[in-house]
């Protein structure tokens, strides 16, 4: 008799753990379908609501480590702000003689970081903006040294980030000085590496060149630095190489940053929508 | 039964949100201790296998909820709580040395990490590859270590 009970239990017990692992693959498969998508924004408030005493903490102790590094640029900056200052006349003499517009003028949102998660698998950062403040997925993240990442998600409060390191981002990139593009995205090898792919063989990349935003993939604006080539390496057997970059921002000490308010030419998207239908 | 589930669900939140703000903050890149699992484990050695299931896929939800990590976490302990639930000894019954409980969350500890990375390999929206061994050597450790000394605690 009691065996028959302890059977009746294992069966239970079985077909409840079967149960939970429907339900576990069920959300792994559909996270980002749009019911589940709507729980996530609820996880993500309910999260920033909970870790936001807690950025206070790590907000003190990155601008105490960040102060001395600002007055350091700070001095740097001023020197490179009186060179400027003579550039930008010279500049606009040059802009007006090719008849380019001033394009670079982006419209910024200052933001905190209030919560990180940079475990490694799935990194992501929430901010203290959202869109309330015309925070929209998509728009990107930046620091003065750089790009961070970009909106994925956004509440009316608070918004998602994902950060450069992470398996799913990409961005359309190019070398500053010789035309080379492709798209960078995050190196598997070396966690604190980008690399950036599609760039034929026969470009010279030098170490220590600038790599920056294109422009091209209507996603980002153009011109906002990435990092800088630390190595090539050709890939076998195509004829192009992988270009490996350094980052110039740290994600781990990055507490505030800008959103830029970037939204994408919505004709260029409606192109790219009919180009698609064309071979569906 | 109400007040139990009430108290098994108290514990679980507390566990959760003690993990989300301590123990996620006190680990070295990927390496964190799960004091979750610990909690765990402590019922496992306590209460029978269906309640301990509940509780690991209760437990296993909040932390995919507030982690973003959907599913994850709740794959991972259920799936550990059926497996290794007639290994863990009864609290009751036994009275354990320090090595043998620190053996014993080592070794849940990567059966479920395990678990928890091939979930993730699997779904290929995380990123585990690059972890796979620090999470699964460090973390398990880490996790072991924070057991054990919790239960010197509770022992004292």
């Amino acid at each position: 008799m009691q065996f028959s009970f302890r059977k009746t239990d294992d069966v239970r017990d079985h077909l409840l753990t079967v149960l939970f692992l429907l339900l576990a693959f069920f959300l792994m498969v559909f996270r980002h379908d749009d019911g589940l998508q709507t729980v996530r924004k609820v996880s993500i408030l309910a999260m920033s609501y909970i870790e936001q005493p807690l950025s206070q903490v790590r907000v003190y102790r990155n601008a105490l480590q960040s102060s001395e590094q600002l007055g350091k640029q700070n001095i740097l900056l001023q020197d490179e702000l009186s060179r400027l200052r003579s550039l930008r006349e010279e500049n606009i003499v040059l802009r007006n003689m090719i008849g380019l517009q001033d394009t670079t003028e982006l419209d910024l949102v200052p933001v905190r970081i209030v919560a990180k998660n940079l475990t490694g698998i799935n990194n992501s950062f929430t901010i203290n903006k959202g869109s309330r403040d015309g925070i929209e997925p998509g728009m990107p993240l930046i620091t003065p040294e750089g790009l961070v990442g970009q909106v994925i998600l956004s509440r009316s409060g608070h918004a998602k980030i994902m950060p450069f390191f992470n398996p799913l981002f990409r961005a359309s990139a190019r070398i500053q000085g010789n035309r080379a593009y492709g798209i960078v995205s995050w190196g598997t090898e070396q966690s604190s590496e980008l690399v950036m792919q599609y760039v034929p063989k026969t470009i010279d990349v030098p170490i220590g060149s600038v790599v920056e935003t294109s422009g091209f993939s209507n996603q980002f604006p153009a011109g906002i630095p990435v990092g800088s080539v630390v190595r090539t390496q050709p890939e076998e057997g195509r004829d192009t190489q992988q270009i490996y970059i350094r980052p110039y921002v740290s994600l781990h000490q990055t507490s505030e940053a800008f959103i830029v308010r970037f939204e994408p030419e919505q004709e260029v998207e409606e192109l790219l929508l009919q180009y698609e239908s064309l071979f569906q | 039964m109400k007040s139990e589930l009430l108290h098994f669900g108290l514990i679980g939140l507390v566990a959760v949100l003690l993990q989300m703000l301590i123990f996620n903050h006190l680990g070295y890149g990927a390496i964190q201790a799960d004091f979750t699992l610990v909690i765990l484990i402590w019922v496992m050695a306590t209460q029978d296998r269906t309640r301990a299931i509940l509780f690991a896929a209760f437990i296993g939800l909040l932390s995919d909820f507030f982690l973003d990590y959907w599913g994850l976490h709740l794959m991972a302990k259920t799936l550990t709580t059926l497996i290794v639930y007639r290994f863990v000894p009864r609290i009751e019954e036994a009275r354990l040395f320090f090595t043998q409980v620190f053996l014993i969350l080592l070794g849940i500890s990567v059966i479920h990490n395990l678990f928890f990375l091939l979930a993730a390999l699997f779904a290929q929206i995380y990123q585990a590859g690059p972890v796979f061994i620090q999470i699964l050597a460090g973390s398990s450790l880490m996790t072991a270590v924070t057991g054990s000394i919790i239960y010197i605690l509770r022992d004292k």
